[in-house]
C-alpha cells in the first residue's frame, strides 16, 4: 500500500503516450498554431511565505514552505502549463492559418524541356529563366471535422486536468515526506537524548564499580564494572547509529523542503509532540468516505477513464468528412519565365475529404473500446486499492494511537521501577547490578515509547496523505 | 531556345556540380559496402596518454561486442560509408557541453538542527569525549560519617568520585573527599585547613559552629541543606514544620501490644550501627519525658545492627520488639515489599535527622571561588544524569542553598543531642562506642536471613 502512487502505471503509462495520442489530432492543424492569451490567468500562485533569518521552523511552516520551494512541485506545475500549451494547440484548430513563402531560385541551367513526340514534333518548354523570385501567401481554415476537434479538445482538456491534478498528488505526497522526515529527526534525536542519558548514568555506575574495585571493597566487582562497559559499548554503538540518522534525515528534510544546503533551517521543536487522547480517535470507514473523495488520484483516473470513453467517439466520429477551405496567392518575378507567370495569382480551393472504405479505422475503434474498458476495470481497481489503502492506514493509525498509550504506560512502569530500585539500592535491599538493569530497562521503555510516538506520527502524516487532507494542520 | 542535348553533369568548374558528383559516390559507398576493410573494433576512449596506442584505456560504458549476423547488421555496426564521413565532418563542431555545474555548497557548521542540536562535525562525527585533563587538587571535602551513616567508606568515596569529576568538568576545579568518622576530626581539619568543606549530619554541625565560634575571628559558614529523596510522612508527623521525610520512627509490628512509648518499657530495641546523631537525640529526649533514669536500661535488649531494614525485619520477624530507624528506610520497605499494613509507627522524632553543607571563615578567607563554585555545582546537581545518579546513591533529592529556617527544628532541639553526648542513657551506650558489638547479618531480597 505504501507503493502505491508509484505504482501508477495506467495514469503514468497514459501520459507517457499522450503525445502519441494527440498527434493525430494535430495533424490536423498543421504545426504552427496562433499565439493566444492564456486561459489560466485567473488562478494565481499564493505569494511566498516571508520568514525572518532566526526564524525557527515548526512542522507546519515546513509544508508551507515546501508547498513554495520543492523543486518537483515546480516540475509538475510547469508540466501542467505544458499541458494547458497542448489544450491551445486543439483549440487553434478553429482558427485560420495564414503563411507567407518566399523563395530565390536561380540556375545556370534553364532546365528547358525537350521533347520529340512521335518523332514528328519537336517541343521546347522553359520551365523557368535564370533567376525567379516566388512570393507566396497561402489561408487555410478548418471547416468542418465531424466532432474530431470537439473530441480532441476535450481529451486535450482533460489531459491537462489530470496534470494539474498531479501537481496536488505530489504536494500530498511532498508534504507527507516533509513530516516524515521532520518526526524522524525529532525521533532520532529523541532516541539520542535517552541514549545519552543512559550512558552518563551507567558511566557514573561503572565508575564505582571500577572505584570500589579498586579499593579493594567486596560490594563491588569487576563483573560489574565489565557489564557497564560492555552496555556503554553497545549503546554508544547505538549513539552513532542514531545521530548519522539524525543528520541525513535532516538534510533529506531540507531537501524536500526545498532549501539549499547553506540555508538555515532551525527546527522550533526537535522532539516529538504527544499524541491524541483516545477520546479523539478516528473512524476508518468515516476516513475512507472523506478522503476518496478528495484523492486527486480518484479523480486522474476518473478523467483517464472519460479520455479513454472519449477515444472511443473519436474512432467513430473517423468516419465523419473533413471540410477544409484552402487560398493562396503567388507571386514570381524573375527572367520572364512563362510558365510561373501563368500561376501568378489567386488560388481558392475546398477540400471535401470523405472516407468511404478504411479498415484501418475499424481496427481503431476496436482498439479504442478494448481501452475504454481497460481502463473502467483500472479505476474498478485502482478505487478499491485507495479504498484499502486509506482503510488500512487509518487502522494503522489506530494501531499506533493504541501502542502509543500502552507505551506510555510501559514507560511510567519503567520510570517507577527504575525509581523504587534506586531506593532499594539505597537502602541495601537489591545489589548495584539491578540498578544497572533498572537503567537499561527505563532507556529501553524510553526508546519504545518514542518508537511508538514517531509510528503514531507517522501513521498520522500517512493518513493525511492517503486522505489527501490538506485543510488540518499537520500540528494536529 | 536551343534543342540541344546536354551531358547531365557537363560542368566541372563550379561547387554545385563537385557536390553533386561526390554525393552519389557517398550513397552507393553506403549502400553497397562490398570489398571495404572492417575497421578495428574500439574498446576504448581515446587517450590522452603517451602511449593511447598501445595502452587502451578502459571504458565500463563501451558496448560489449556485437557479432553481426548478417550483412545489414554488420553495415549497421560498422557504420561504414556516409556515417563516418559525418562523423569527421561535424563530430569536432558539435562536441558535447562540459559538464560545469558548481558543486553544492556545504553545509554551514554553526547551523543546528534546532536549539541545542548541533550538526555532525564533517570530517570527525563520532569523536570520543575528551579525558580530564589532569587537574591539581584544590579543594578538599570532609565528609562526616553521619552523612553516610551505614555505608562503608569505600562505597562513599567511590560514589563521589564522579561528582568531583562533574566539578572538574564543569568549572574546572579538582576535589578530592575525605571521610571522618567524627565531629573533633571534621572540625580540627576546617580549623588547619586541611578541609575547605564538610558535609556532615545537623547536630554535628551545629557542635562544630560552637566549637568554631570559641576561636578568633573564626565560625562557620552554612552553604546549603539536603532534601530526602522519596520523603515519607506519617500522621504523628502530618503537622511538624521543617524538611519532609526528615524523621526518626518508632516501628512496632502492627499487632502488637504496644500503643505508646512507656509500654515499651522491657522491650527489644533495634537500632542502627552508625546512624546515630538524630535516633541518639530521640531516643534521650523520649526517656526524659517518660523519666526514666538514664543510669538505669529502660529496654530489656539494644541490638546494633548493621542495617536499618534488618532492625525493621527484625520487627516482622518477631527478633525485636521495636525498631528505631529513619523515615527513609520505613518508607523504601513499605514501597518495596509492601509492609505499611503490618507494621505501626508507635512515635516520631521531630524533622532534624537534616545534612548540611558547611564551610569556616577561615577557609572562606582563602578558598572563596572554590568554595562557591563548588557549592553551585553540588546545589545545580540534580539537572545532571550523573549528579541524579550520585544524589540517590545516598538517597538524597538534592541539596538547596541554606536559607532562614531552614534548620530551625534541628536548632530547637539541638540541646536534644547535647544531652545524649553528655549524659548519654545507658540504653544508647553502644550508639556512640566504636567498639561496640554489631550484629552484621543481613537479610536478603525475600527476606530471608
Amino acid at each position: 500500500m505504501k507503493n502505491l502512487s508509484p505504482g501508477y502505471p495506467g495514469i503514468l503509462g497514459f501520459v507517457a503516450l499522450s503525445p502519441i495520442l494527440f498527434t493525430g489530432i494535430l495533424g490536423l492543424g498543421g504545426g504552427c498554431a496562433l499565439t493566444q492569451k492564456q486561459s489560466a490567468d485567473a488562478r494565481l500562485f499564493p505569494p511566498h511565505p516571508e520568514f525572518p533569518p532566526e526564524h525557527r521552523f515548526s512542522l507546519d511552516d515546513l509544508v508551507l514552505l515546501s508547498v513554495h520551494r520543492n523543486a518537483s512541485l515546480d516540475v509538475a506545475r510547469y508540466e501542467a502549463e505544458a499541458a494547458q500549451g497542448l489544450v491551445d494547440q486543439v483549440k487553434a484548430l478553429w482558427l485560420p492559418q495564414l503563411r507567407f513563402d518566399f523563395a530565390a531560385i536561380a540556375y545556370d541551367n534553364n532546365l528547358n524541356y525537350e521533347a520529340r513526340a512521335f518523332d514528328l514534333a519537336t517541343l521546347n518548354v522553359p520551365i523557368t529563366g535564370t533567376y525567379n523570385f516566388v512570393n507566396s501567401l497561402a489561408f487555410s481554415q478548418i471547416l468542418y471535422t465531424g466532432g474530431k476537434r470537439t473530441s480532441g479538445l476535450k481529451q486535450a482538456k482533460m489531459y491537462a486536468e489530470i496534470k494539474r491534478l498531479d501537481v496536488l498528488r505530489q504536494q500530498d505526497a511532498v508534504a507527507f515526506d516533509v513530516a516524515n522526515y521532520y518526526h524522524l529527526v525529532c525521533f532520532t534525536n529523541e532516541v539520542d537524548a535517552i541514549l545519552e542519558d543512559a550512558v552518563r548514568r551507567l558511566r557514573v555506575f561503572r565508575q564505582v564499580a571500577e572505584n570500589l574495585t579498586q579499593r579493594g571493597s567486596l560490594r563491588s566487582s569487576n563483573v560489574d564494572r565489565l557489564q557497564a562497559d560492555y552496555f556503554i559499548a553497545q549503546l554508544e554503538q547505538f549513539r552513532v547509529l542514531v545521530q548519522a540518522g539524525r543528520q541525513q534525515a535532516y538534510e533529506a528534510l531540507k531537501h524536500f523542503v526545498g532549501v539549499s544546503r547553506d540555508e538555515p533551517l532551525s527546527l522550533k521543536v526537535a522532539s516529538l509532540p504527544p499524541a491524541l487522547t483516545a477520546t479523539e480517535m478516528i473512524s476508518a470507514y468515516n476516513e475512507v468516505v472523506e478522503g476518496f473523495s478528495q484523492r486527486p488520484e480518484a479523480k486522474q483516473l476518473d478523467l483517464f477513464t472519460e479520455i479513454r470513453r472519449e477515444q472511443v467517439k473519436f474512432a467513430k466520429v473517423a468516419w465523419n468528412p473533413n471540410v477544409v477551405i484552402l487560398g493562396s496567392y503567388l507571386d514570381s518575378q524573375g527572367s520572364n519565365n512563362t510558365i510561373l507567370g501563368a500561376i501568378d495569382g489567386l488560388l481558392a480551393s475546398l477540400i471535401v475529404d470523405v472516407p468511404i472504405y478504411d479498415a484501418g479505422r475499424l481496427g481503431k475503434l476496436r482498439e479504442a473500446l478494448g481501452f475504454e474498458n481497460a481502463s473502467l476495470a483500472f479505476q474498478r481497481q485502482f478505487e478499491e486499492l485507495i479504498t484499502l489503502q486509506i482503510e488500512v492506514t487509518a487502522i494503522d493509525t489506530q494501531k499506533a494511537l493504541a501502542t502509543e498509550m500502552k507505551a506510555a504506560r510501559a514507560r511510567a512502569a519503567a520510570m517507577e521501577h527504575y525509581d523504587a530500585t534506586r531506593q532499594a539500592y539505597s537502602r541495601e535491599l537489591l545489589p548495584a547490578s539491578a540498578v544497572a538493569t533498572a537503567i537499561g530497562l527505563d532507556m529501553l521503555a524510553k526508546i519504545q515509547h518514542a518508537q511508538s510516538l514517531y509510528a503514531y506520527h507517522d501513521a498520522r502524516a500517512r493518513l493525511k496523505r492517503v486522505t489527501a487532507d490538506r485543510e488540518a494542520q499537520y500540528g494536529y | 531556345m536551343d534543342i540541344k542535348p546536354r551531358p547531365i553533369w557537363g560542368r566541372s568548374s563550379t561547387g554545385w556540380r563537385s557536390f553533386a558528383l561526390i554525393l552519389p559516390i557517398f550513397t552507393i559507398g553506403a549502400l553497397f559496402p562490398f570489398g571495404c576493410k572492417t575497421p578495428e573494433k574500439r574498446t576504448s576512449v581515446e587517450s590522452d596518454g603517451p602511449n593511447a596506442a598501445t595502452q587502451p584505456t578502459y571504458d565500463t560504458t563501451a558496448p560489449k561486442p556485437v557479432a553481426p549476423r548478417d550483412r545489414l547488421e554488420r553495415q549497421a555496426l560498422n557504420r561504414e560509408g556516409g556515417l563516418r564521413s559525418v562523423d569527421r565532418l561535424m563530430d569536432k563542431r558539435t562536441p558535447l557541453p562540459p559538464f560545469d555545474r558548481p558543486t553544492l555548497p556545504p553545509l554551514d557548521p554553526d547551523q543546528k538542527i534546532s536549539e541545542g542540536v548541533p550538526l555532525l562535525d564533517d570530517r570527525d562525527p563520532f569523536a570520543e569525549p575528551p579525558p580530564l585533563p589532569p587537574k591539581e587538587v584544590t579543594i578538599h571535602v570532609g565528609i562526616g560519617r553521619s552523612t553516610y551513616k551505614t555505608r562503608e567508606r569505600e562505597e562513599v568515596l567511590s560514589a563521589i568520585q564522579p561528582f568531583i569529576d562533574l566539578v572538574h568538568r564543569e568549572v574546572n576545579i579538582r576535589g578530592e573527599a575525605q571521610l571522618h568518622e567524627s565531629a573533633d576530626e571534621m572540625f580540627y581539619s576546617l580549623l588547619d585547613g586541611k578541609n575547605q568543606l564538610a558535609a556532615c549530619n545537623v547536630f554535628e554541625y551545629l557542635i562544630i559552629r560552637d566549637w568554631l565560634a570559641s576561636k578568633e575571628d573564626n565560625g562557620t559558614v552554612l552553604l546549603a541543606t539536603a532534601t530526602p529523596a522519596h520523603p515519607r510522612t506519617e500522621n504523628l508527623d502530618a503537622d511538624f514544620v521543617g524538611t519532609l521525610g526528615s524523621s526518626i520512627e518508632l516501628i512496632v509490628a502492627a499487632d502488637s501490644i504496644y500503643k505508646k512509648p512507656k509500654d515499651l518499657k522491657s522491650a527489644r530495641l533495634a537500632l542502627a550501627a552508625n546512624l546515630v546523631p538524630a535516633p541518639g537525640a530521640f531516643l534521650t529526649r523520649l526517656l526524659a519525658d517518660l523519666g526514666h533514669p538514664r543510669s538505669q536500661p529502660f529496654f530489656s535488649s539494644v541490638a546494633l545492627r548493621r542495617y536499618p531494614k534488618d532492625c525493621v525485619i527484625d520487627v516482622l520477624k518477631g527478633k525485636a520488639d521495636v525498631a528505631c530507624v529513619d523515615q527513609g528506610t520505613v518508607g523504601a520497605l513499605c514501597r518495596f515489599y509492601g509492609i505499611q499494613g503490618r507494621i505501626r509507627t508507635l512515635a516520631v522524632s521531630p524533622r532534624y535527622n537534616v545534612d548540611a553543607l558547611f564551610t569556616s571563615a577561615n577557609n572562606l578567607a582563602t578558598h572563596r571561588e572554590e568554595i562557591e563554585l563548588t557549592q553551585r555545582q553540588l546545589t545545580t546537581l540534580g539537572k545532571d544524569p550523573e549528579g541524579q545518579e550520585v544524589l540517590f546513591f545516598f538517597d538524597v533529592e538534592g541539596w538547596s542553598n541554606y536559607r532562614d529556617d531552614d534548620i530551625a527544628t534541628p536548632r530547637a532541639h539541638y540541646a536534644d543531642y547535647l544531652k545524649f553526648l553528655d549524659e548519654t542513657p545507658v540504653d544508647l551506650l553502644p550508639l556512640l562506642d566504636p567498639k561496640a558489638l554489631v550484629d552484621r547479618r543481613t537479610y536478603d531480597r525475600f527476606g530471608d536471613e
